[in-house]
């Protein structure tokens, strides 16, 4: 430890910092994508029409099935070709679709656990079943998505790593050049290591508010 | 639900800050030219005008910057900088075209470069028949070999010379951990280590977790004069070019940027360059497909 060259870190600090800036809003966007892909799906795969339940079925097969390094690969060279996406933008993409497979199923599961007889009782006041899901459902839903939806977010965050395939300069991708051009790969990556804990650590901490807030009051 | 990660998309994006891998663009700098120091190769035309080009007026190279000293990126700077990247900067300046050093991953500098994303992929590529079948590769840029790099007080062991019994390490993917693995059985090392990068290869090797690391001479020659902990041992072997690769069918825009080489050869900008990254001079062979018998690389002044 007496070896530990701090300097290097603090020479290599715009970089990261500018690194960790860009891993933030890939994070927040494809957070956003995969978000309204997940409740999209999670409806259709509850929807009484057969051929919603098949596609939604179909997509989360495929997405979740696929690691996210083959899908962000797709995404910059298949359809980012077509679409002249920036790697920012497939990555985006990329981590939202793959994303989104899991945030579907979490939803889902959310949705299913709340009981029969909330259903039940918004029928018997007469209410239509967007607005049962809207006032019903989801608000007690939610309190059971919350701890997977966060955890499958936290993953989410630390797949931004796996963009750095595309070029995308985010922390771990400047992690490594840093590390390999100044051959100090402990220092570099165990600075890189403390930036991700503290930014999932605020993600744990949006979790605790967030279950505070949907809490059954006793 | 949604509303959440919305509100905290449009929070973190309203901050500022532009997108990504935004590659770092560079104007053309002064062209400098020293004294030849050594004997001029054969010399083309200057060049007019550049064709097949991914976009006008720009020379896009990909580079990793992570093999130094031939692509790093300064952590003071944030610059990429190394022996290739100079070259690529004094071709683009002779050649009248902004330079762009978009910084990838190697597999996806090789994937963009046969998609037809970059002009050209810069990381000291060996043009091995192989690979001469998947892309067009420049005139040599130099020559170098593989080495045994060693702790300190290894530096006189025999190197490849003899490893029996010794635990051996490499660069996943590249040359050198070729090189190990094809030839296992006749080395008769005791066991292989692949490292991701050149970073936590050296650490493994001084701390003992392997006794040899499989490295490029030129990268390990770099690490021994930077690094007093480490050095070379023994004979270099598989000397062989390094070149810069072009898309397959970029024939023109390959024989621009070869007849700029030539000229950097023959003016001496390119032993210069050679002597700011190396210390020294080494011998750029005209074919790609020179095996050099070296044991050692020659080396010489300027």
């Amino acid at each position: 430890m007496s070896d530990f060259d701090f300097d290097i870190i603090r020479r290599s600090w715009p970089l990261m910092r500018e690194a960790t800036w860009v891993s933030i809003q890939v994070f927040a966007w494809s957070l956003v994508l995969a978000s309204f892909i997940g409740l999209l799906f999670a409806l259709m795969r509850l929807s009484n029409v057969r051929a919603l339940r098949w596609i939604a079925g179909i997509y989360v097969w495929i997405f979740r099935g696929l690691p996210a390094l083959v899908i962000l690969f797709f995404a910059f060279f298949w359809v980012g070709r077509v679409l002249d996406l920036t790697s920012f933008q497939a990555a985006i993409l990329g981590l939202g679709v793959s994303s989104g497979a899991y945030k579907a199923e979490i939803i889902r599961a959310g949705i299913l656990a709340v009981d029969n007889g909330q259903r039940e009782a918004s029928d018997a006041l007469a209410m239509t079943r967007a607005q049962s899901m809207r006032r019903i459902i989801l608000p007690q839903g939610i309190r059971v998505m919350i701890p997977n939806y966060v955890s499958n977010s936290t993953l989410l965050f630390k797949s931004t790593s796996l963009a750095t395939v595309i070029g995308l300069n985010e922390l771990t991708g400047k992690s490594r050049q840093l590390a390999n051009s100044t051959f100090k790969p402990i220092e570099i990556l165990t600075a890189a290591g403390v930036i991700y804990l503290v930014l999932t650590s605020v993600l744990v901490g949006a979790q605790v508010l967030l279950e505070r807030r949907y809490a059954v009051k006793a | 639900m949604i509303a959440i990660p919305v509100a905290f998309a449009l929070a973190v994006t309203a901050c500022g800050s532009d997108d990504d891998a935004s590659p770092t663009t560079e104007a053309p700098a002064a062209t400098e030219a020293p004294a030849a120091t050594e004997a001029p190769a054969a010399t083309e035309a200057p060049v007019e005008g550049v064709s097949g080009l991914v976009e006008d007026g720009k020379l896009i190279v990909a580079t990793t910057g992570n093999f130094p000293p031939f692509t790093a990126i300064n952590p003071d700077s944030g610059e990429n900088e190394g022996y290739t990247i100079d070259i690529a900067r004094e071709a683009a300046t002779r050649l009248g075209l902004e330079l762009e050093l978009p910084t990838v991953d190697f597999v996806a500098e090789l994937e963009g470069l046969s998609q037809g994303l970059y002009d050209i992929a810069d990381s000291g590529i060996w043009p091995t028949p192989e690979r001469q079948e998947s892309f067009l590769f420049s005139r040599p840029m130099t020559s170098t070999g593989i080495i045994a790099q060693v702790r300190a007080e290894d530096a006189d062991s025999a190197g490849f010379a003899d490893v029996s019994g010794l635990n051996v390490g490499g660069i996943q993917g590249s040359s050198q951990e070729k090189y190990l693995l094809e030839n296992e059985a006749e080395l008769g090392y005791s066991s292989y280590l692949g490292f991701a990068g050149a970073g936590e290869a050296l650490i493994a090797l001084k701390q003992g977790r392997v006794d040899v690391l499989s490295q490029d001479s030129l990268v390990a020659s770099f690490v021994a004069a930077n690094d007093e902990e480490l050095a070379t041992a023994g004979p270099t072997v598989l000397a062989h070019p390094l070149s810069f690769a072009f898309q397959l069918g970029n024939e023109a825009k390959r024989d621009a940027f070869d007849a700029v080489l030539n000229e950097m050869i023959a003016d001496g900008s390119l032993a210069a360059i050679q002597q700011a990254w190396f210390g020294v001079c080494i011998p750029v062979p005209a074919d790609i497909d020179a095996q050099e018998p070296y044991d050692i690389l020659p080396t010489g002044d300027c």
